[in-house]
């Protein structure tokens, strides 16, 4: 485990109980400089994770609760007239920090998530005809309700392509549970009192290290044959794109790089293949009325793909 | 085509006439011929005599502002080291220190060498006295930090010295990081008692940061040559004549062996620097045309050279990975292996079947560094060969 790892484990372990593959998992979507989706139900500490992420990496962080009638200048930003001065000045939006949390995002007008995903893609904004580099490292972390049917816009396929990853934060265990209740004073000091154990620099550096992770050509063949594989699973309507293979290697390098590695080996791969392709499966209708697990679909073609040989 | 192929061998004789001719000027008139400089980095060969020869007064953009600073330049280049052969010496030796950290930025001041470079140059110099903590810190490669914890672990620190050189020649970390990592080893080696190999690494450290600021030096004095010789106000009566110096070729890349540039203490005519490049390119093309290799068949070579390479890097790294998937094969009576198995999942599935001899293990481990990290196959052959043994293998086959 790398140094990083251990560091933001430690920091955080006192306020999120049972979390550590998600920490582990945003942790190298944010290496990997990627946005995260992470779906759950309302009290499995969705928000507190994101929060918890970015006070310990000493990032800048601001969230945005999305209702049906907010507009994208309300997350990018726009000029207002100051009656002081007489001139219109830009006011900028909470789309320029770090670590962004949207939550719910399912609930926001398709023009807002537009707005938004395609910020997310660009790394700039556009306001008013002038552009605006959002500062590095920019990471979206969306939440949203699985459960929710009323009042909500679910994204479109294409829009899920652009998270890197989809998270499912699920409830803790009955011991993890009884840990939370047990101890839910000390939990909100402890997230109180969390410091940062890493700056925007260090995170940086890491996202640079990251990077350079060697992958053996072998890596990327086995990558190329899962995504072909997606293409023709049984159940799958449409294979997922190339961005999904770039998404995987970038993801499986981030992995090594938690792991203290500066090479990539297929395990990792298949450890980060179920986030990174679940949200990317679309279905055929019969299937899609069956309600199939996605994750099964995945594990079936991770076992369906030979790995490297010599 | 034997004409023409007489035509370019009396060109080249000619240039090696002129140039001896010069060199026997240079031996009479150079000023200060002591000093060596080496130079690396690259594939590009530029003669520095000539970029060093063009120093004479007037103002920027024109030969005279590297004419202006060329003496104070040559003067922060022989200041380099200082008369330290290590690092050691260098940290330990306040005024060496102070005089470096001047000549660093009278060159940076000069505008030939990077300042960037610079910085980087001096913080590598500091960290001879840095705790053992803080130089982990720097190393953000996680290749290096394992190479350092196989040292620790009695790997000879000698073994790793190619590997790092390799990842610093190949722009996959910095000088910071490698002085950093050379530090750490200098350091095992002296708790293991491997004086010689830390007096070695102390050498080695200060000749990197020679090197790379006589690299970064060379390559600004070029670029102050290219803008002399686009300028349009150059009047060959600014050049001053009867004044004539050689020295070395300066390789703008990496290059270990040193080459001697004597400094420089006359000047080459610009006329002469034209005549010289002009038959220099007329007897390539001459010699091109004499040789005759069509473009086609210069490619079926390049493609040669590259098919060859890549044999011997699949070559060199069969032998473990054959021993691997034969011992693979002898566990797979006991424990079938899937296809889509890792090789991580087919040892946690052989030890939670059978009782998993420790060999299987290691050369699991032998295999992923050799098969995925890249690792030299010299470094483990012998011990996943003895792995290979144990698990009854038969070395015959």
């Amino acid at each position: 485990m790398s140094q990083l790892l251990e560091k933001v484990l430690e920091a955080s372990s006192e306020v999120l109980i049972e979390k550590e593959y998600e920490i582990r998992l945003i942790l190298a979507a944010i290496l990997a400089k990627g946005h995260i989706l992470i779906e759950g139900l309302p009290g499995v500490a969705k928000t507190l994770t994101a929060k918890v992420i970015s006070r310990v990496l000493g990032l800048s962080f601001k969230r945005i609760q999305m209702t049906p009638d907010l507009l994208p200048s309300d997350i990018i930003g726009g000029y207002i007239y100051d009656q002081r001065s007489g001139s219109f000045v830009l006011r900028k939006g909470p789309i320029f920090t770090n670590i962004l949390l949207v939550d719910e995002i399912n609930r926001a007008s398709p023009r807002t998530q537009s707005a938004l995903l395609e910020a997310m893609q660009e790394r700039q904004v556009t306001i008013e005809g002038d552009t605006y580099k959002l500062e590095e490292p920019f990471i979206v972390l969306a939440t949203q309700n699985p459960a929710e049917s009323e009042g909500v816009f679910p994204l479109p396929g294409s829009q899920l392509d652009r998270f890197l990853v989809k998270i499912e934060s699920s409830y803790p265990s009955t011991k993890g549970l009884i840990e939370i209740v047990k101890r839910i004073e000390i939990i909100e000091e402890a997230y109180n009192n969390l410091k940062p154990v890493l700056s925007r620099e260090e995170v940086l550096g890491a996202i640079n290290a990251a990077s350079r992770v060697d992958v053996d050509d072998s890596i990327y063949e086995y990558i190329a044959r899962i995504i072909e594989a997606t293409r023709k699973h049984r159940m799958l309507l449409i294979g997922v794109s190339p961005r999904a293979g770039v998404a995987l290697a970038r993801l499986a390098k981030a992995w090594a790089y938690l792991d203290g590695r500066s090479y990539v080996i297929p395990d990792d791969v298949k450890a980060v293949a179920i986030p990174v392709l679940r949200h990317r499966l679309i279905f055929k209708p019969e299937y899609e009325i069956e309600g199939v697990d996605p994750v099964l679909v995945v594990k079936e073609i991770l076992a369906s793909v030979e790995v490297p040989r010599p | 085509m034997r004409l023409v192929s007489l035509l370019a061998i009396v060109i080249i004789l000619a240039l090696i006439a002129m140039s001896q001719h010069v060199h026997s000027q240079m031996a009479s008139n150079t000023t200060d011929s002591s000093s060596d400089i080496s130079v690396y980095l690259g594939m590009h060969t530029i003669n520095f005599t000539q970029v060093l020869a063009t120093g004479v007064e007037g103002s920027r953009g024109s030969i005279g502002y590297l004419g202006a600073n060329v003496s104070k330049i040559l003067e922060a280049i022989k200041n380099i080291t200082l008369g330290c052969d290590t690092l050691s010496c260098i940290t330990a030796n306040r005024t060496a220190r102070a005089s470096i950290e001047e000549s660093l930025r009278e060159l940076e001041r000069s505008g030939y060498i990077d300042p960037g470079a610079v910085d980087e140059v001096i913080s590598s110099i500091y960290q001879a006295s840095m705790s053992d903590e803080a130089l982990r810190r720097l190393l953000s490669n996680l290749e290096i930090s394992q190479l350092i914890a196989d040292v620790s672990a009695g790997n000879p620190p000698i073994n790793v010295l190619g590997v790092l050189d390799s990842l610093f020649r190949g722009g996959r970390i910095s000088l910071s990081e490698y002085i950093a990592a050379l530090e750490l080893l200098k350091r095992i080696s002296i708790n293991q008692g491997l004086q010689g190999d830390a007096l070695a690494i102390d050498k080695m450290q200060l000749e990197i940061i020679r090197q790379l600021i006589l690299s970064r030096t060379a390559e600004g004095l070029v670029r102050g040559l290219a803008d002399i010789l686009v300028s349009s106000n150059i009047s060959s009566q600014q050049i001053q004549t009867g004044q004539v110096n050689n020295g070395g070729n300066v390789y703008l890349g990496y290059q270990p062996y040193p080459i001697n540039l004597p400094l420089p203490g006359g000047i080459l005519s610009m006329d002469q620097l034209y005549i010289s490049l002009a038959l220099l390119g007329l007897s390539a093309v001459v010699a091109i045309i004499a040789i005759g290799i069509p473009r086609k068949s210069l490619r079926r070579i390049s493609i040669r050279g590259k098919e060859e390479t890549q044999r011997i890097s699949q070559t060199r790294s069969t032998g473990i990975i054959r021993i691997y998937w034969r011992a693979v094969e002898i566990l797979s009576a006991r424990v079938p292996r899937g296809r889509s198995e890792t090789h991580r999942e087919y040892l946690e599935k052989v030890r939670r079947t059978v009782r998993v001899p420790s060999a299987f293990e290691d050369l699991t481990e032998i295999y992923e560094r050799v098969r995925y990290a890249h690792e030299p196959e010299e470094r483990y052959y012998e011990r996943a060969l003895k792995d290979y043994r144990e698990l009854g293998g038969d070395e015959t086959g």
